[in-house]
């Protein structure tokens, strides 16, 4: 895998060099560590601040959704590695505007337990932290073990929801009640046709035959549901719709919003070619598309496929969505 | 330590018992990396390395304070910092919840180091979800902060209560090869977890041995 670097152990440093660089205006960073990334207006007062965090690899995810009507800091990690506790305090300290902070990222090991520090060490200085875990992935364990659920691209309808929230002036109560709900309404889930190749190791991480896809894989190359021979994307749009759509309880006349998210090597192209199956099974069973996003939302450093995240609408989740957002990464019109 | 009396112990000599288990587990690297490899990921040993570097470095930078307390929490973030994986994260934990228990001392007795090692187990039970018999760094902990306690409270001096702690945290490394592994990422390798080593285990028994000034015992040769 040939790819564009220097010192692969500067990969996340000149990383984020490059985006403050790129975005001056908008980010920056607290503490002296560039790893501790915050709204460059932090903090914002009367209002609550929401932070995620989690490892770097997956542009945008996470820090590309700090901004207005969105996120208020971000805690990066290495590539695929949770961020420090006090790397999160940091953060957390910088933008919080006297509301609390909610912490919204996905479910991994090593952030739960960095955070669940931080939120203990944030408590020791007077600052009220709440937590809301993304476990949208389908694929990653059956309903009834839905807790131990890996979090994907959903929680970039988390961060919109409760981010649209926090800019309304919600309280931290509403804040965290409108994350939870948007996630209640949402399911993800993926398939992947390459491996990625971390920058240090050199090597693909894992492998899968040229002819070959894994369904349901997850976005550090954790296993999925099935390894089978590649179908068409048609076969591969329906059987991540049925997939998704089983926990959602969705009807002829609901209203969605529908993600079909690239990992990274995958062109745009192919995207609107999954995104047209998508749109077509829904509009046959009388199901609206509220608004589309295809492109990359949560990649896998240049891993080859695709997810589909879907959020079931209702009055109050739709109005939230619409709400006007704008990061380097994402921007929402308000309508 | 004072003989006869109370016993007082001071932040230099924590200092000094830090600095010696940090020394073993960077010498330990390839071993526990070794352990590691046969039921986890394979990266125990570097993690423990570069966790126990920041703790020197911590240690060098900053002298014991009258507050040992935030001092100890300080040096779990230096470890934190430098390490934040999974174990990184409970060796802070670890830190955090024992220095909280002497928060503004400046110096401790032997009651303290009870109630650190109690508070430093169930941190860590709580943060990695796990209890005795899951076939982690908990196996040898828990039962050493257990006999710690009861012989202090049974009036024994405190280097005999440390002689007794270390023996359990070493039947408690001991016991868990047998075991399964119930959580993390051994817990995927399932059976084949069994007849082996936990490197949680060995990396806090070689610490203690370390900061007691004991020998370095393989996992295992107290078996039986």
């Amino acid at each position: 895998m040939k790819k564009i670097l220097n010192d692969p152990n500067h990969f996340v440093a000149e990383m984020l060099d490059g985006l403050y660089r790129a975005h001056p205006e908008q980010l920056t960073f607290t503490g002296d560590d560039p790893h501790c990334l915050v709204r460059a207006d932090s903090p914002v007062m009367g209002k609550v601040a929401l932070a995620t965090g989690g490892g770097s690899g997956h542009l945008p995810v996470f820090l590309g959704y700090v901004g207005p009507g969105m996120l208020s800091g971000c805690a990066v990690g290495d590539v695929f590695q949770s961020p420090s506790a006090d790397q999160m305090l940091e953060v957390t300290r910088r933008i919080h505007g006297g509301k609390g902070v909610l912490y919204i990222y996905g479910n991994y090991g090593g952030d739960v337990m960095n955070f669940d520090m931080a939120t203990e060490m944030a408590d020791m200085e007077g600052i009220e932290v709440r937590t809301v875990l993304v476990r949208d992935d389908v694929a990653s364990a059956s309903p009834e073990r839905q807790d131990t659920r890996r979090g994907v691209a959903g929680m970039i309808f988390a961060f919109k929801v409760a981010g649209a929230k926090a800019d309304q002036g919600g309280s931290l109560d509403e804040v965290e009640a409108a994350a939870t709900k948007a996630l209640a309404h949402t399911r993800s889930m993926g398939v992947a046709l390459s491996s990625c190749t971390l920058p240090a190791v050199r090597q693909p991480t894992f492998s899968i035959g040229d002819d070959e896809m894994e369904i349901g894989m997850g976005i550090h190359g954790e296993k999925g549901v099935r390894r089978g021979p590649l179908e068409s994307a048609d076969q591969i749009a329906v059987e991540l719709l049925d997939a998704v759509l089983a926990e959602l309880d969705v009807h002829g006349g609901d209203r969605l919003a529908v993600m079909v998210n690239g990992l990274g090597a995958t062109p745009p192209e192919e995207l609107y070619i999954l995104f047209r199956r998508v749109h077509r099974t829904l509009e046959e069973r009388g199901v609206a598309v509220h608004q589309a996003f295809v492109g990359e939302y949560a990649t896998s450093l240049e891993m080859a496929g695709a997810s589909l995240t879907v959020m079931k609408l209702d009055d109050e989740l739709q109005g939230l969505l619409d709400h006007p957002a704008h990061t380097p990464f994402f921007t929402q019109v308000g309508r | 330590m004072s003989e006869g009396g109370a016993e007082v112990i001071t932040g230099q000599e924590i200092s000094d018992a830090l600095r010696r288990a940090a020394a073993q587990l960077i010498l330990l690297r390839d071993h526990l990396n070794r352990l590691d490899a046969d039921i986890g990921d394979g990266d125990s040993g570097l993690t423990a390395e570069r966790g126990a570097q920041a703790i020197l470095a911590y240690l060098d930078a900053t002298p014991p304070t009258d507050d040992l307390g935030r001092w100890l929490a300080g040096a779990g973030m230096a470890y934190n910092r430098a390490a934040p994986s999974t174990m990184g994260a409970l060796m802070a934990t670890a830190f955090m919840r024992a220095g909280k228990e002497v928060m503004g001392r400046a110096t401790l007795g032997p009651e303290d180091l009870a109630a650190m090692l109690n508070a430093a187990d169930q941190g860590l039970q709580e943060r990695g979800k796990t209890k005795p018999g899951d076939k982690t760094i908990v196996d040898a902990l828990h039962p050493a902060a257990v006999a710690l306690s009861e012989a202090l409270k049974a009036g024994e001096p405190l280097e005999h209560a440390a002689q007794t702690m270390l023996d359990a945290a070493r039947a408690g490394r001991d016991a868990a090869i047998a075991l399964r592994s119930q959580v993390g990422r051994a817990n995927w390798v399932g059976e084949r977890t069994e007849g082996k080593p936990d490197p949680g285990t060995v990396l806090l028994v070689a610490a203690l041995e370390a900061a007691l000034q004991a020998d370095f015992s393989e996992a295992g040769s107290r078996l039986g």
